[in-house]
């Protein structure tokens, strides 16, 4: 489905400073960086590194001081609020670390949700998003709500949600970080497989040690700019 | 991008089922401030109604023909002739309901022991029997058929010329050609004067008394008035009758000849719709602060469904008819509370004769003490609009609002 070759990410001299008050705090500085296709990338530093940042900025949710951020070839960042909406809606999938459902719906239309956005056929959407409850191991609790589903349940609805659309690039805010180990690997172990399976591009955040060993590519960030990039295993933690 | 209403739709019926007790204190909020609108204004609506109702079998009619120098200078000189031809043509026409010949006049009324200004009220017997005043008799009885030196007085009156029920009483008055006139007459009925006093001067004689003490003709009236079916339908009436007499051309709505009950109803209604607009308005600002606070506890709700690429067009369009569903239910509610809040008034009337014991007027018309619902439909179907527009409209700001969350600040949190 996706041209694994072709670059999904492309930031050139990215950098971003908050303004609090009369003082300006960097949190990124000069990234330059480049995501192909079908990679599954970890992101890690201490708090305060910038990750969650840099993840929001090549999301378009946030933009950059200055520098240039391409998502599929495209600049995001001239694109108006509506192009960056459509850009997410489309291109872009996105898993929280606080699962970030829609209390008001069930995990089936949570699935559904950004299927209904792109206007797809009822039943056509229907049949991805049962099946992708199935992969995920939620058969059954299609039709629970949000606070019916413990936190793992919730995040793999989450990871349904991002993936229904297929889109090329998902982002992953630590999305282990509020479940156990356990389920953690479990997690893990489903987006690995649907980015071997689908080729989809992951890029997610973590702390943990133990998912940074199961990407296929680290990028450790340190005071808001890259440290390391590579194999995970030729790194060691600071 | 187009707004998928369905799709808004769906969210916002979804976000209001899925939050019930949020929903059900704004329906609550609004079907209650409506309902006891709806109630106020029936029974305002129904007070008015009846007291314009007998104001104009008192004094006048829907349509009052009288001569057009009548309303500057009241004088038995300036009176209008119909015949019982063209009566009966006037009767016919679609929409009378029926017509009533009525003497003005003033006289004095004088016993053995003192003497009162009168206002004399003189009718066919058969018609002034529907007035309040022949209802409200307490001593005696109203005017019949064959009744000729006959009087109806209040029981102040009564009391000041200190007479009592088939009592004689003279009334001395100046007839038609300016001679003084004097008459012997006999007390048939006294009925009670309102709390204001203000009908305690009038005094009820036949018609054709009237007629024979003034030196009138069989035909002359000072007012002859027409009531309708409908008095909604005053002005069709009024151009189907034109043709029909040659002083029909001076026809006047109760509102010329009664100008200041007519005012005195405008300003009091303009009241209850303010103390109305009270209750709307209380409603209305429990149903912005359901509404603006459902918005800013949704924030994060809002901020993940932007992160995920919803339109802001979309969320605003989802608050929007969650205002929208809110209002609709919340009016069909209170309608219906309304109404059932009415239904005793429209069925049963409220008695308020414990309260007014010696009956009730306004602005000098005497009025039953059992009061009846009235509810136009004009009237519900704009108190209906308003609320619901306005309801509706409560939703704009937390509409502005949901869009105006920080993407990041809030999915991060």
């Amino acid at each position: 489905m996706n041209d694994t070759a072709k670059p999904v990410i492309q930031l050139s001299h990215i950098s971003k400073a908050y303004q609090l008050g009369e003082i300006k705090v960097p949190a990124l500085h000069d990234i330059n960086l480049t995501i192909n296709g079908g990679e599954f990338v970890a992101m890690a530093g201490p708090s305060g590194s910038g990750k969650t940042t840099l993840l929001n900025i090549i999301g378009a949710l946030d933009d950059p001081s200055s520098g240039q951020v391409l998502v599929n070839g495209q600049d995001t960042s001239i694109f108006s609020a509506s192009q960056k909406s459509e850009l997410r809606r489309m291109q872009i999938g996105y898993i929280f670390q606080h699962y970030n459902l829609i209390p008001v719906l069930t995990a089936l239309e949570n699935t559904e949700y950004v299927l209904m956005l792109q206007g797809r056929d009822k039943s056509e959407r229907r049949d991805i998003a049962m099946n992708l409850l199935k992969e995920v191991g939620l058969q059954g609790k299609e039709h629970h709500l949000p606070s019916q589903l413990s936190g793992g349940q919730q995040q793999r609805v989450a990871i349904a949600r991002a993936i229904a659309p297929e889109p090329r690039l998902i982002l992953a805010d630590e999305p282990t970080a509020n479940v156990d180990s356990h389920t953690a690997e479990g997690l893990l172990d489903l987006m690995e497989q649907l980015n071997q399976e689908k080729g989809s591009t992951f890029l997610f955040s973590t702390h943990d040690v133990t998912v940074m060993k199961r990407s296929h590519r680290l990028i450790w960030l340190k005071d808001g700019a890259i440290d390391y990039d590579g194999n995970p295993s030729g790194f060691s933690l600071p | 991008m187009n707004i998928d209403i369905k799709l808004a739709l769906f969210l916002a019926w979804r976000s209001l089922g899925r939050n019930k007790r949020r929903t059900w204190i704004s329906i609550v909020a609004i079907s209650v401030g409506m309902g006891l609108s709806l109630l106020m204004l029936g029974f305002g609506d129904g007070m008015y109604q009846r007291t314009i109702e007998n104001a104009v079998k008192q004094n006048a009619g829907n349509i009052v023909l009288q001569h057009p120098g009548y309303k500057l200078k009241p004088s038995l000189e300036l009176t209008v002739a119909v015949s019982p031809s063209e009566l009966e043509l006037i009767n016919a026409t679609p929409g009378v309901s029926g017509s009533q010949r009525i003497i003005l006049a003033n006289a004095l009324v004088r016993s053995g022991y003192s003497a009162r200004n009168g206002g004399i009220f003189a009718f066919d017997p058969a018609v002034g029997a529907e007035s309040t005043i022949a209802k409200k008799i307490n001593q005696g009885r109203y005017l019949e058929a064959g009744d000729q030196q006959d009087l109806i007085i209040s029981d102040k009156m009564a009391r000041n010329l200190k007479v009592g029920l088939n009592k004689r009483l003279v009334l001395v008055a100046n007839d038609a050609d300016g001679n003084m006139m004097e008459a012997l007459f006999r007390v048939r009925g006294i009925f009670p004067a309102s709390n204001d006093g203000l009908d305690g001067h009038i005094v009820h004689m036949p018609i054709s008394a009237a007629q024979s003490m003034f030196n009138l003709q069989a035909d002359e009236i000072t007012r002859l008035g027409i009531l309708l079916e409908d008095s909604t339908q005053l002005e069709a009436v009024y151009q189907a009758l034109l043709p029909l007499h040659q002083d029909l051309r001076h026809l006047m709505s109760w509102e010329e000849v009664l100008p200041a009950l007519a005012d005195y109803i405008r300003t009091d209604r303009f009241g209850l719709l303010v103390f109305n607009g009270m209750f709307v308005f209380l409603a209305l600002a429990t149903i912005f602060n359901t509404i603006l606070m459902s918005v800013l506890e949704r924030r994060h709700e809002f901020s993940t469904v932007m992160a995920l690429g919803t339109p802001p067009s979309l969320l605003r369009m989802q608050i929007l008819l969650e205002g929208v569903l809110l209002a609709f239910a919340g009016t069909i509610a209170g309608t219906l509370l309304g109404l059932l809040m009415l239904w005793p008034l429209f069925a049963f009337g409220l008695d308020m004769s414990a309260l007014f014991p010696e009956g009730m007027s306004t602005a000098g018309v005497s009025i039953d003490t059992v009061v009846h619902g009235f509810l136009s439909f004009d009237t519900a179907s704009s108190l209906f609009v308003t609320v619901f527009l306005t309801t509706t409209a409560m939703a704009l700001w937390p509409m502005y609002k949901a869009t105006r969350v920080k993407l990041t600040q809030e999915h991060s949190a």
